[in-house]
Protein backbone atom coordinates (compact mmCIF):
# COMPACT_ATOMS: atom_id res chain seq x y z
CA UNK A 1 0.00 0.00 0.00
CA UNK A 2 2.86 2.33 0.86
CA UNK A 3 4.36 1.58 -2.48
CA UNK A 4 1.13 2.54 -4.25
CA UNK A 5 0.84 5.73 -2.24
CA UNK A 6 4.38 6.67 -3.16
CA UNK A 7 3.78 5.95 -6.80
CA UNK A 8 0.65 8.08 -6.65
CA UNK A 9 2.48 10.97 -5.01
CA UNK A 10 5.23 10.90 -7.58
CA UNK A 11 2.76 10.66 -10.40
CA UNK A 12 0.88 13.66 -9.10
CA UNK A 13 4.06 15.70 -8.76
CA UNK A 14 5.17 14.67 -12.22
CA UNK A 15 1.83 15.59 -13.73
CA UNK A 16 1.72 18.92 -11.92
CA UNK A 17 5.15 19.77 -13.24
CA UNK A 18 3.98 18.79 -16.70
CA UNK A 19 1.00 21.11 -16.37
CA UNK A 20 3.09 24.01 -15.12
CA UNK A 21 5.74 23.61 -17.77
CA UNK A 22 3.35 22.97 -20.62
CA UNK A 23 3.47 26.53 -22.05
CA UNK A 24 7.28 26.74 -21.82
CA UNK A 25 7.60 23.29 -23.26
CA UNK A 26 5.35 24.31 -26.12
CA UNK A 27 7.51 27.33 -26.89
CA UNK A 28 10.71 25.26 -26.83
CA UNK A 29 9.11 22.60 -28.98
CA UNK A 30 8.06 25.11 -31.61
CA UNK A 31 11.04 27.46 -31.67
CA UNK A 32 13.93 25.24 -30.56
CA UNK A 33 13.02 21.80 -31.79
CA UNK A 34 16.60 20.51 -31.74
CA UNK A 35 17.12 21.65 -28.16
CA UNK A 36 13.85 20.04 -27.25
CA UNK A 37 15.01 16.80 -28.83
CA UNK A 38 18.24 16.91 -26.85
CA UNK A 39 16.37 17.37 -23.58
CA UNK A 40 14.05 14.57 -24.53
CA UNK A 41 17.01 12.28 -25.13
CA UNK A 42 18.30 12.99 -21.62
CA UNK A 43 14.90 12.26 -20.15
CA UNK A 44 14.64 9.08 -22.17
CA UNK A 45 18.04 8.03 -20.84
CA UNK A 46 16.80 8.28 -17.28
CA UNK A 47 13.67 6.41 -18.24
CA UNK A 48 15.75 3.69 -19.87
CA UNK A 49 17.96 3.41 -16.82
CA UNK A 50 14.86 3.28 -14.66
CA UNK A 51 13.62 0.24 -16.50
CA UNK A 52 16.59 -1.72 -15.15
CA UNK A 53 16.25 -0.33 -11.61
CA UNK A 54 13.98 -3.14 -10.56
CA UNK A 55 16.40 -5.72 -11.89
CA UNK A 56 19.40 -4.11 -10.13
CA UNK A 57 17.62 -3.76 -6.79
CA UNK A 58 16.44 -7.33 -7.07
CA UNK A 59 20.03 -8.36 -7.67
CA UNK A 60 20.97 -6.80 -4.33
CA UNK A 61 18.22 -8.89 -2.74
CA UNK A 62 16.45 -5.76 -1.56
CA UNK A 63 12.78 -6.31 -0.88
CA UNK A 64 10.09 -3.96 -2.14
CA UNK A 65 9.34 -2.84 1.39
CA UNK A 66 12.90 -1.73 1.92
CA UNK A 67 12.94 0.09 -1.36
CA UNK A 68 9.74 1.88 -0.41
CA UNK A 69 11.25 2.73 2.93
CA UNK A 70 14.31 4.05 1.15
CA UNK A 71 12.17 6.32 -1.00
CA UNK A 72 10.27 7.50 2.03
CA UNK A 73 13.58 8.27 3.67
CA UNK A 74 14.57 10.46 0.75
CA UNK A 75 11.25 12.23 0.89
CA UNK A 76 11.73 12.79 4.58
CA UNK A 77 15.28 13.94 4.11
CA UNK A 78 14.21 16.50 1.56
CA UNK A 79 11.12 17.78 3.32
CA UNK A 80 11.82 17.59 7.02
CA UNK A 81 14.71 20.13 7.06
CA UNK A 82 12.55 22.53 5.08
CA UNK A 83 9.76 22.25 7.60
CA UNK A 84 12.12 22.65 10.55
CA UNK A 85 13.92 25.53 8.91
CA UNK A 86 10.60 27.24 8.21
CA UNK A 87 9.57 26.88 11.82
CA UNK A 88 12.89 28.25 12.98
CA UNK A 89 12.56 31.16 10.60
CA UNK A 90 9.09 31.95 11.89
CA UNK A 91 10.32 31.76 15.48
CA UNK A 92 13.25 34.02 14.64
CA UNK A 93 10.91 36.57 13.05
CA UNK A 94 8.63 36.35 16.03
CA UNK A 95 11.49 37.02 18.43
CA UNK A 96 12.69 39.94 16.33
CA UNK A 97 9.25 41.47 16.22
CA UNK A 98 8.75 40.86 19.92
CA UNK A 99 11.87 42.84 20.73
CA UNK B 1 -61.56 17.63 -135.30
CA UNK B 2 -60.62 20.64 -133.37
CA UNK B 3 -63.50 20.01 -131.00
CA UNK B 4 -62.54 16.38 -130.75
CA UNK B 5 -59.07 17.43 -129.86
CA UNK B 6 -60.38 19.79 -127.21
CA UNK B 7 -62.68 17.05 -126.00
CA UNK B 8 -59.82 14.63 -125.71
CA UNK B 9 -57.67 17.21 -124.02
CA UNK B 10 -60.48 17.99 -121.61
CA UNK B 11 -61.01 14.31 -120.87
CA UNK B 12 -57.33 13.86 -120.30
CA UNK B 13 -57.21 16.82 -118.00
CA UNK B 14 -60.26 15.58 -116.11
CA UNK B 15 -58.69 12.13 -115.91
CA UNK B 16 -55.49 13.59 -114.59
CA UNK B 17 -57.43 15.59 -112.06
CA UNK B 18 -59.34 12.50 -110.98
CA UNK B 19 -56.10 10.63 -110.67
CA UNK B 20 -54.68 13.50 -108.74
CA UNK B 21 -57.66 13.66 -106.42
CA UNK B 22 -57.62 9.92 -105.97
CA UNK B 23 -53.96 10.04 -105.18
CA UNK B 24 -54.68 12.73 -102.64
CA UNK B 25 -57.44 10.65 -101.10
CA UNK B 26 -55.16 7.68 -101.15
CA UNK B 27 -52.51 9.72 -99.47
CA UNK B 28 -54.97 10.45 -96.68
CA UNK B 29 -55.26 6.77 -96.04
CA UNK B 30 -51.59 6.46 -95.34
CA UNK B 31 -50.87 5.85 -91.73
CA UNK B 32 -48.89 8.83 -90.61
CA UNK B 33 -46.53 9.32 -87.76
CA UNK B 34 -47.89 11.04 -84.81
CA UNK B 35 -46.35 13.53 -82.50
CA UNK B 36 -47.18 14.51 -79.09
CA UNK B 37 -48.45 18.03 -79.03
CA UNK B 38 -48.59 18.29 -75.32
CA UNK B 39 -45.33 20.10 -75.42
CA UNK B 40 -43.36 22.05 -77.95
CA UNK B 41 -42.07 19.66 -80.53
CA UNK B 42 -39.54 20.28 -83.20
CA UNK B 43 -38.79 17.87 -85.94
CA UNK B 44 -36.54 18.49 -88.81
CA UNK B 45 -33.42 17.62 -90.67
CA UNK B 46 -33.21 14.58 -92.82
CA UNK B 47 -35.38 12.71 -90.42
CA UNK B 48 -38.37 14.75 -91.35
CA UNK B 49 -40.96 12.25 -92.50
CA UNK B 50 -43.04 12.73 -95.55
CA UNK B 51 -46.26 12.38 -93.64
CA UNK B 52 -47.26 13.24 -90.19
CA UNK B 53 -50.53 13.86 -88.51
CA UNK B 54 -51.69 15.56 -85.40
CA UNK B 55 -54.75 14.83 -83.39
CA UNK B 56 -55.84 18.18 -82.06
CA UNK B 57 -58.53 16.84 -79.76
CA UNK B 58 -60.51 20.01 -80.14
CA UNK B 59 -57.71 22.25 -79.09
CA UNK B 60 -56.20 25.15 -80.92
CA UNK B 61 -53.07 24.26 -82.69
CA UNK B 62 -50.41 26.44 -84.18
CA UNK B 63 -48.12 24.90 -86.72
CA UNK B 64 -45.12 26.94 -87.62
CA UNK B 65 -43.35 26.12 -90.73
CA UNK B 66 -39.82 27.35 -90.83
CA UNK B 67 -37.95 26.96 -94.06
CA UNK B 68 -34.97 29.16 -93.44
CA UNK B 69 -32.79 26.09 -93.53
CA UNK B 70 -33.99 25.44 -96.99
CA UNK B 71 -32.92 28.85 -98.09
CA UNK B 72 -29.64 28.81 -96.38
CA UNK B 73 -28.78 25.52 -97.93
CA UNK B 74 -29.73 26.36 -101.45
CA UNK B 75 -29.04 29.98 -102.19
CA UNK B 76 -27.32 29.45 -105.49
CA UNK B 77 -29.67 27.13 -107.17
CA UNK B 78 -32.39 29.66 -107.70
CA UNK B 79 -35.05 27.27 -106.50
CA UNK B 80 -37.93 28.63 -104.63
CA UNK B 81 -39.36 26.94 -101.63
CA UNK B 82 -42.74 25.63 -102.32
CA UNK B 83 -44.79 22.61 -101.63
CA UNK B 84 -48.10 21.61 -100.33
CA UNK B 85 -49.80 20.22 -97.31
CA UNK B 86 -52.58 17.77 -97.26
CA UNK B 87 -55.04 18.22 -94.48
CA UNK B 88 -57.76 15.88 -93.45
CA UNK B 89 -60.12 17.46 -90.96
CA UNK B 90 -63.52 16.59 -89.65
CA UNK B 91 -64.10 20.07 -88.38
CA UNK B 92 -63.74 23.50 -89.72
CA UNK B 93 -60.44 25.21 -89.55
CA UNK B 94 -58.92 28.40 -90.78
CA UNK B 95 -55.51 29.15 -92.11
CA UNK B 96 -53.95 32.36 -91.02
CA UNK B 97 -51.09 33.49 -93.18
CA UNK B 98 -51.04 37.06 -92.03
CA UNK B 99 -47.85 36.50 -90.09
CA UNK B 100 -46.00 35.21 -93.07
CA UNK B 101 -42.82 37.12 -93.55
CA UNK B 102 -42.72 37.18 -97.24
CA UNK B 103 -40.08 39.32 -98.87
CA UNK B 104 -39.79 40.49 -102.38
CA UNK B 105 -40.60 37.94 -104.91
CA UNK B 106 -43.29 36.08 -103.09
CA UNK B 107 -46.15 34.66 -105.03
CA UNK B 108 -49.37 36.41 -104.43
CA UNK B 109 -51.07 33.16 -103.84
CA UNK B 110 -48.56 32.17 -101.27
CA UNK B 111 -51.07 30.09 -99.37
CA UNK B 112 -53.86 28.42 -101.11
CA UNK B 113 -56.32 26.26 -99.30
CA UNK B 114 -58.41 24.12 -101.52
CA UNK B 115 -61.19 21.87 -100.40
CA UNK B 116 -60.67 18.89 -102.53
CA UNK B 117 -64.07 17.38 -101.81
CA UNK B 118 -64.86 13.83 -100.90
CA UNK B 119 -63.78 12.24 -97.65
CA UNK B 120 -60.61 11.09 -96.13
CA UNK B 121 -59.65 8.96 -93.19
CA UNK B 122 -56.58 9.23 -91.01
CA UNK B 123 -55.56 7.22 -88.03
CA UNK B 124 -53.38 8.88 -85.44
CA UNK B 125 -53.03 8.44 -81.74
CA UNK B 126 -55.34 5.46 -82.02
CA UNK B 127 -57.97 7.84 -83.28
CA UNK B 128 -59.45 7.29 -86.70
CA UNK B 129 -61.04 10.38 -88.10
CA UNK B 130 -63.07 10.52 -91.25
CA UNK B 131 -63.06 14.04 -92.56
CA UNK B 132 -62.63 16.20 -95.60
CA UNK B 133 -59.39 16.58 -97.49
CA UNK B 134 -57.87 19.94 -98.02
CA UNK B 135 -54.97 20.96 -100.14
CA UNK B 136 -52.75 23.78 -99.01
CA UNK B 137 -50.31 25.04 -101.53
CA UNK B 138 -47.39 26.83 -100.14
CA UNK B 139 -44.72 28.85 -101.78
CA UNK B 140 -42.32 31.45 -100.59
CA UNK B 141 -39.95 32.64 -103.25
CA UNK B 142 -40.14 33.33 -106.90
CA UNK B 143 -37.75 31.76 -109.28
CA UNK B 144 -34.40 33.40 -109.60
CA UNK B 145 -34.72 35.79 -106.71
CA UNK B 146 -32.54 33.91 -104.34
CA UNK B 147 -29.52 35.82 -103.18
CA UNK B 148 -27.27 34.37 -100.56
CA UNK B 149 -25.99 37.74 -99.37
CA UNK B 150 -29.36 39.28 -98.75
CA UNK B 151 -31.20 36.15 -97.82
CA UNK B 152 -33.64 36.81 -95.07
CA UNK B 153 -34.87 34.28 -92.64
CA UNK B 154 -38.40 33.62 -93.55
CA UNK B 155 -40.91 32.52 -91.02
CA UNK B 156 -44.21 31.41 -92.24
CA UNK B 157 -46.91 30.45 -89.90
CA UNK B 158 -49.96 28.44 -90.63
CA UNK B 159 -52.48 28.58 -87.89
CA UNK B 160 -55.14 25.96 -87.86
CA UNK B 161 -57.95 26.84 -85.60
CA UNK B 162 -60.37 24.07 -85.09
CA UNK B 163 -63.93 24.67 -84.17
CA UNK B 164 -64.65 23.98 -80.58
CA UNK B 165 -65.94 20.49 -80.05
CA UNK B 166 -64.53 19.21 -83.31
CA UNK B 167 -61.52 17.10 -83.75
CA UNK B 168 -59.21 18.14 -86.50
CA UNK B 169 -56.75 15.67 -87.79
CA UNK B 170 -54.03 17.21 -89.81
CA UNK B 171 -51.83 15.37 -92.17
CA UNK B 172 -48.90 17.11 -93.66
CA UNK B 173 -47.17 15.95 -96.72
CA UNK B 174 -43.72 17.17 -97.29
CA UNK B 175 -43.53 17.75 -100.98
CA UNK B 176 -40.88 20.37 -101.02
CA UNK B 177 -38.44 20.38 -103.81
CA UNK B 178 -35.52 20.18 -101.53
CA UNK B 179 -34.38 17.23 -99.53
CA UNK B 180 -32.27 19.42 -97.37
CA UNK B 181 -32.95 20.29 -93.79
CA UNK B 182 -36.46 21.31 -93.16
CA UNK B 183 -37.75 22.23 -89.76
CA UNK B 184 -41.28 22.28 -88.59
CA UNK B 185 -42.02 23.60 -85.18
CA UNK B 186 -45.17 22.51 -83.46
CA UNK B 187 -46.07 25.06 -80.90
CA UNK B 188 -48.75 23.93 -78.54
CA UNK B 189 -50.01 27.38 -77.83
CA UNK B 190 -53.60 26.31 -77.80
CA UNK B 191 -52.88 23.55 -75.42
CA UNK B 192 -50.85 25.84 -73.33
CA UNK B 193 -53.56 28.39 -73.25
CA UNK B 194 -56.08 25.84 -72.25
CA UNK B 195 -53.81 24.67 -69.54
CA UNK B 196 -53.33 28.18 -68.37
CA UNK B 197 -57.02 28.67 -68.24
CA UNK B 198 -57.42 25.46 -66.34
CA UNK B 199 -54.50 26.36 -64.15
CA UNK B 200 -55.92 29.76 -63.42
CA UNK B 201 -59.23 28.22 -62.60
CA UNK B 202 -57.57 25.56 -60.53
CA UNK B 203 -55.41 28.11 -58.79
CA UNK B 204 -58.42 30.26 -58.07
CA UNK B 205 -60.35 27.31 -56.74
CA UNK B 206 -57.41 26.11 -54.72
CA UNK B 207 -56.76 29.59 -53.44
CA UNK B 208 -60.35 29.98 -52.38
CA UNK B 209 -60.26 26.56 -50.78
CA UNK B 210 -57.00 27.31 -49.04
CA UNK B 211 -58.25 30.65 -47.86
CA UNK B 212 -61.43 29.09 -46.56
CA UNK B 213 -59.52 26.28 -44.93
CA UNK B 214 -57.00 28.72 -43.55
CA UNK B 215 -59.72 30.84 -42.12
CA UNK B 216 -61.35 27.81 -40.64
CA UNK B 217 -58.06 26.40 -39.41
CA UNK B 218 -56.95 29.75 -38.10
CA UNK B 219 -60.12 30.12 -36.15
CA UNK B 220 -59.76 26.58 -34.90
CA UNK B 221 -56.12 27.14 -34.01
CA UNK B 222 -56.91 30.39 -32.30
CA UNK B 223 -59.70 28.77 -30.35
CA UNK B 224 -57.51 25.80 -29.48
CA UNK B 225 -54.64 28.09 -28.64
CA UNK B 226 -56.84 30.02 -26.33
CA UNK B 227 -57.98 26.85 -24.68
CA UNK B 228 -54.51 25.31 -24.63
CA UNK B 229 -52.90 28.50 -23.46
CA UNK B 230 -55.33 28.69 -20.63
CA UNK B 231 -54.64 25.06 -19.77
CA UNK B 232 -50.90 25.66 -19.96
CA UNK B 233 -51.18 28.73 -17.80
CA UNK B 234 -53.28 26.84 -15.31
CA UNK B 235 -50.84 23.94 -15.28
CA UNK B 236 -47.89 26.29 -15.04
CA UNK B 237 -49.48 28.10 -12.19
CA UNK B 238 -50.24 24.86 -10.43
CA UNK B 239 -46.75 23.47 -11.04
CA UNK B 240 -45.10 26.72 -10.09
CA UNK B 241 -47.04 26.86 -6.89
CA UNK B 242 -46.04 23.33 -6.07
CA UNK B 243 -42.41 24.00 -6.93
CA UNK B 244 -42.36 27.21 -4.98
CA UNK B 245 -43.93 25.46 -2.04
CA UNK B 246 -41.40 22.65 -2.07
CA UNK B 247 -38.48 24.97 -2.78
CA UNK B 248 -39.50 27.24 0.02
CA UNK B 249 -39.31 24.46 2.50
CA UNK B 250 -36.06 23.06 1.22
CA UNK B 251 -34.31 26.35 0.66
CA UNK B 252 -35.23 27.58 4.06
CA UNK B 253 -33.71 24.49 5.56
CA UNK B 254 -30.61 24.85 3.45
CA UNK B 255 -30.23 28.45 4.50
CA UNK B 256 -30.54 27.40 8.07
CA UNK B 257 -27.80 24.88 7.50
CA UNK B 258 -25.33 27.50 6.29
CA UNK B 259 -26.01 26.73 2.63
CA UNK B 260 -23.87 23.66 2.61
CA UNK B 261 -24.68 21.62 -0.40
CA UNK B 262 -24.95 18.07 0.67
CA UNK B 263 -23.70 15.38 -1.65
CA UNK B 264 -26.49 13.10 -2.55
CA UNK B 265 -29.03 15.75 -1.98
CA UNK B 266 -31.24 14.21 -4.58
CA UNK B 267 -31.55 10.55 -4.01
CA UNK B 268 -33.09 8.77 -6.90
CA UNK B 269 -34.20 5.27 -7.20
CA UNK B 270 -34.49 5.10 -10.91
CA UNK B 271 -34.09 2.49 -13.54
CA UNK B 272 -35.95 -0.56 -14.56
CA UNK B 273 -37.78 -1.15 -11.36
CA UNK B 274 -40.55 -2.55 -13.44
CA UNK B 275 -38.68 -5.80 -13.06
CA UNK B 276 -37.35 -5.39 -9.57
CA UNK B 277 -40.48 -4.02 -8.02
CA UNK B 278 -42.85 -6.04 -10.09
CA UNK B 279 -45.47 -7.67 -7.95
CA UNK B 280 -46.14 -6.99 -4.35
CA UNK B 281 -43.92 -6.91 -1.35
CA UNK B 282 -40.74 -5.97 -3.17
CA UNK B 283 -39.29 -3.09 -1.30
CA UNK B 284 -36.78 -0.33 -1.61
CA UNK B 285 -35.69 1.46 1.51
CA UNK B 286 -34.50 5.02 1.73
CA UNK B 287 -33.15 6.81 4.72
CA UNK B 288 -35.22 9.66 6.02
CA UNK B 289 -33.69 12.48 7.98
CA UNK B 290 -35.27 15.14 10.06
CA UNK B 291 -35.47 17.64 7.25
CA UNK B 292 -36.09 15.30 4.39
CA UNK B 293 -38.71 16.23 1.88
CA UNK B 294 -40.21 13.27 0.17
CA UNK B 295 -41.34 13.48 -3.39
CA UNK B 296 -42.16 11.07 -6.14
CA UNK B 297 -40.98 12.12 -9.57
CA UNK B 298 -41.86 10.95 -13.00
CA UNK B 299 -44.19 8.22 -12.03
CA UNK B 300 -46.36 6.77 -14.66
CA UNK B 301 -50.04 7.24 -14.43
CA UNK B 302 -52.27 4.59 -12.99
CA UNK B 303 -49.51 3.37 -10.77
CA UNK B 304 -50.38 2.66 -7.21
CA UNK B 305 -47.42 3.01 -4.94
CA UNK B 306 -47.26 1.98 -1.34
CA UNK B 307 -45.24 4.22 0.87
CA UNK B 308 -44.62 2.77 4.28
CA UNK B 309 -42.68 4.62 6.94
CA UNK B 310 -40.56 2.91 9.55
CA UNK B 311 -38.76 4.08 12.61
CA UNK B 312 -35.12 3.55 13.36
CA UNK B 313 -35.75 -0.06 14.34
CA UNK B 314 -37.67 -0.58 11.15
CA UNK B 315 -40.93 -0.90 12.94
CA UNK B 316 -43.88 0.18 10.84
CA UNK B 317 -45.31 3.57 11.65
CA UNK B 318 -47.83 4.09 8.90
CA UNK B 319 -48.43 3.54 5.23
CA UNK B 320 -49.90 5.49 2.39
CA UNK B 321 -51.73 2.97 0.34
CA UNK B 322 -53.68 2.77 -2.84
CA UNK B 323 -52.70 6.17 -3.88
CA UNK B 324 -51.75 7.51 -7.23
CA UNK B 325 -48.92 9.83 -6.51
CA UNK B 326 -48.63 12.91 -8.58
CA UNK B 327 -45.54 14.43 -10.06
CA UNK B 328 -43.52 16.40 -7.54
CA UNK B 329 -46.11 15.88 -4.91
CA UNK B 330 -44.64 16.44 -1.49
CA UNK B 331 -45.44 13.55 0.80
CA UNK B 332 -46.08 14.13 4.45
CA UNK B 333 -43.59 12.18 6.50
CA UNK B 334 -44.85 10.93 9.84
CA UNK B 335 -42.89 11.91 12.90
CA UNK B 336 -40.22 9.50 13.96
CA UNK B 337 -39.70 8.08 10.49
CA UNK B 338 -36.22 6.88 9.67
CA UNK B 339 -36.93 4.81 6.62
CA UNK B 340 -39.44 4.85 3.87
CA UNK B 341 -40.23 1.78 1.88
CA UNK B 342 -41.59 1.92 -1.63
CA UNK B 343 -43.52 -0.93 -2.97
CA UNK B 344 -45.60 -1.41 -6.01
CA UNK B 345 -48.81 -3.27 -6.18
CA UNK B 346 -50.82 -4.57 -9.03
CA UNK B 347 -47.97 -4.57 -11.49
CA UNK B 348 -47.99 -7.47 -13.83
CA UNK B 349 -45.82 -6.30 -16.66
CA UNK B 350 -42.89 -3.98 -16.61
CA UNK B 351 -43.96 -1.44 -19.25
CA UNK B 352 -46.53 -0.08 -16.88
CA UNK B 353 -43.81 1.07 -14.64
CA UNK B 354 -40.97 2.08 -16.83
CA UNK B 355 -38.74 4.59 -15.13
CA UNK B 356 -40.06 5.71 -11.80
CA UNK B 357 -37.99 8.03 -9.74
CA UNK B 358 -38.34 8.32 -6.03
CA UNK B 359 -36.80 11.46 -4.81
CA UNK B 360 -35.96 12.46 -1.33
CA UNK B 361 -34.91 16.03 -0.95
CA UNK B 362 -32.45 15.61 1.81
CA UNK B 363 -32.20 18.93 3.52
CA UNK B 364 -30.15 17.83 6.44
CA UNK B 365 -28.54 20.52 8.50
CA UNK B 366 -24.96 21.43 7.80
CA UNK B 367 -23.35 19.76 10.81
CA UNK B 368 -25.14 16.53 10.20
CA UNK B 369 -24.10 16.61 6.57
CA UNK B 370 -20.51 17.41 7.46
CA UNK B 371 -20.39 14.58 9.96
CA UNK B 372 -21.87 12.20 7.46
CA UNK B 373 -19.36 13.34 4.89
CA UNK B 374 -16.44 12.86 7.25
CA UNK B 375 -17.64 9.49 8.40
CA UNK B 376 -18.31 8.34 4.88
CA UNK B 377 -15.67 5.67 4.29
CA UNK B 378 -16.91 4.67 0.92
CA UNK B 379 -13.93 5.16 -1.37
CA UNK B 380 -15.13 2.92 -4.15
CA UNK B 381 -14.29 4.37 -7.48
CA UNK B 382 -11.68 6.73 -6.12
CA UNK B 383 -8.82 4.77 -7.62
CA UNK B 384 -10.34 4.74 -11.05
CA UNK B 385 -11.07 8.44 -10.84
CA UNK B 386 -7.48 9.19 -9.87
CA UNK B 387 -6.22 7.02 -12.68
CA UNK B 388 -8.49 8.79 -15.11
CA UNK B 389 -7.09 12.11 -13.94
CA UNK B 390 -3.49 11.03 -14.14
CA UNK B 391 -3.93 9.32 -17.46
CA UNK B 392 -5.53 12.36 -18.95
CA UNK B 393 -4.13 12.77 -22.42
CA UNK B 394 -3.39 16.44 -21.85
CA UNK B 395 -0.83 15.46 -19.23
CA UNK B 396 0.80 12.69 -21.20
CA UNK B 397 3.30 14.78 -23.07
CA UNK B 398 6.57 14.00 -21.35
CA UNK B 399 9.25 15.48 -23.51
CA UNK B 400 11.66 18.37 -23.60
CA UNK B 401 12.00 20.42 -20.43
CA UNK B 402 9.36 18.35 -18.68
CA UNK B 403 11.30 15.16 -19.27
CA UNK B 404 14.58 16.47 -17.92
CA UNK B 405 12.99 18.10 -14.86
CA UNK B 406 10.87 15.12 -14.00
CA UNK B 407 13.66 12.66 -14.82
CA UNK B 408 14.88 12.30 -11.19
CA UNK B 409 11.32 11.86 -9.98
CA UNK B 410 10.65 9.30 -12.66
CA UNK B 411 13.84 7.54 -11.73
CA UNK B 412 12.90 7.40 -8.06
CA UNK B 413 9.50 6.19 -9.05
CA UNK B 414 11.06 3.50 -11.21
CA UNK B 415 12.93 2.16 -8.18
CA UNK B 416 9.70 0.61 -7.03
CA UNK B 417 9.39 -1.38 -10.23
CA UNK B 418 9.32 -5.10 -9.80
CA UNK B 419 12.05 -7.11 -11.38
CA UNK B 420 11.61 -8.25 -14.94
CA UNK B 421 14.14 -10.31 -16.88
CA UNK B 422 16.39 -8.35 -19.18
CA UNK B 423 16.41 -9.35 -22.80
CA UNK B 424 19.12 -7.88 -25.00
CA UNK B 425 19.75 -8.50 -28.64
CA UNK B 426 23.49 -8.89 -29.18
CA UNK B 427 24.57 -7.07 -32.30
CA UNK B 428 26.32 -8.91 -35.15
CA UNK B 429 25.54 -12.26 -33.57
CA UNK B 430 21.83 -11.61 -33.87
CA UNK B 431 20.87 -13.63 -30.86
CA UNK B 432 19.02 -12.71 -27.71
CA UNK B 433 20.65 -12.62 -24.31
CA UNK B 434 18.10 -13.09 -21.55
CA UNK B 435 19.16 -12.44 -17.98
CA UNK B 436 16.67 -13.70 -15.40
CA UNK B 437 16.03 -12.03 -12.07
CA UNK B 438 18.94 -12.81 -9.76
CA UNK B 439 16.86 -13.31 -6.63
CA UNK B 440 14.67 -15.88 -8.34
CA UNK B 441 17.73 -17.69 -9.67
CA UNK B 442 19.35 -17.72 -6.26
CA UNK B 443 16.14 -19.02 -4.74
CA UNK B 444 16.18 -21.81 -7.28
CA UNK B 445 19.76 -22.82 -6.57
CA UNK B 446 20.51 -21.88 -2.94
CA UNK B 447 17.08 -21.45 -1.35
CA UNK B 448 18.39 -21.79 2.20
CA UNK B 449 20.93 -19.00 1.98
CA UNK B 450 18.87 -16.38 0.16
CA UNK B 451 16.57 -15.47 3.10
CA UNK B 452 19.52 -15.06 5.41
CA UNK B 453 21.42 -13.01 2.90
CA UNK B 454 18.37 -10.91 2.08
CA UNK B 455 17.62 -10.26 5.72
CA UNK B 456 21.19 -9.16 6.34
CA UNK B 457 21.28 -6.80 3.40
CA UNK B 458 17.86 -5.32 4.05
CA UNK B 459 18.61 -4.98 7.71
CA UNK B 460 21.83 -3.17 7.00
CA UNK B 461 20.09 -0.76 4.63
CA UNK B 462 17.31 -0.07 7.10
CA UNK B 463 19.88 0.39 9.84
CA UNK B 464 21.75 2.95 7.78
CA UNK B 465 18.51 4.75 6.95
CA UNK B 466 17.51 4.92 10.58
CA UNK B 467 20.91 6.29 11.56
CA UNK B 468 20.56 8.98 8.94
CA UNK B 469 17.07 9.80 10.12
CA UNK B 470 18.33 10.15 13.64
CA UNK B 471 21.11 12.40 12.39
CA UNK B 472 18.64 14.54 10.50
CA UNK B 473 16.46 14.89 13.56
CA UNK B 474 19.47 15.70 15.71
CA UNK B 475 20.61 18.34 13.28
CA UNK B 476 17.15 19.86 13.41
CA UNK B 477 17.57 20.35 17.11
CA UNK B 478 20.52 22.69 16.53
CA UNK B 479 19.05 26.23 16.66
CA UNK B 480 21.69 27.68 14.36
CA UNK B 481 21.55 24.89 11.84
CA UNK B 482 19.71 26.29 8.83
CA UNK B 483 21.08 24.22 6.01
CA UNK B 484 18.49 22.71 3.78
CA UNK B 485 19.28 19.77 1.60
CA UNK B 486 17.59 19.75 -1.72
CA UNK B 487 17.48 17.31 -4.52
CA UNK B 488 20.00 18.31 -7.13
CA UNK B 489 18.10 18.31 -10.32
Amino acid sequence: MINKILIGIFKIITKLIAVILAPINLLVTNFLPNFNSMLTVVGNFFSQVGTYAGFILDSFLLSNEVVSFLILYWVFKLTFPIAVSSIKLIVKWYNSLKV
Amino acid sequence: MKNDFKYIIKKVIIGLLIIFVLSLINSCQVHAETFDINSNTTIGGYNLPNYWSIYTAGRNLVVKYNDYQLYSQMPETGYASFGYFNVCANGSFTVNNSSADCNDGCFNNEFQVVNLGGTCSITADNQTITGFPYYIFYSVKEWGFINADTLPIVYDTLTFTSTAGYNVLLEFRNNFLSNDDLYVNFASNGRLQELQEQTNSLIQNQTNSIINNNNSNTNSIINNQDSNTQDIIDNQNSNTEQQIESQKVCQSEIVDSSSIEIPGKYLYASGSYGTDLQGTGITKYFNIFEDSILKVKDTTNDTNIYLCFYNQNKNLISCIEERTLLLDQVINIPNGSSYVRFSINGMTTSPYFDKPKFEILNCKNGNQALNDNINDDNVSGAESQVNDLLNNSSFQDNSGIQSIITAPLNFIQSLSNTCSPISITIPYINSNLSIPCIKQELNNHIPTIVPVLSTAINGFVIYRILIDIVAIVKSAREPDEDRIEVLDL
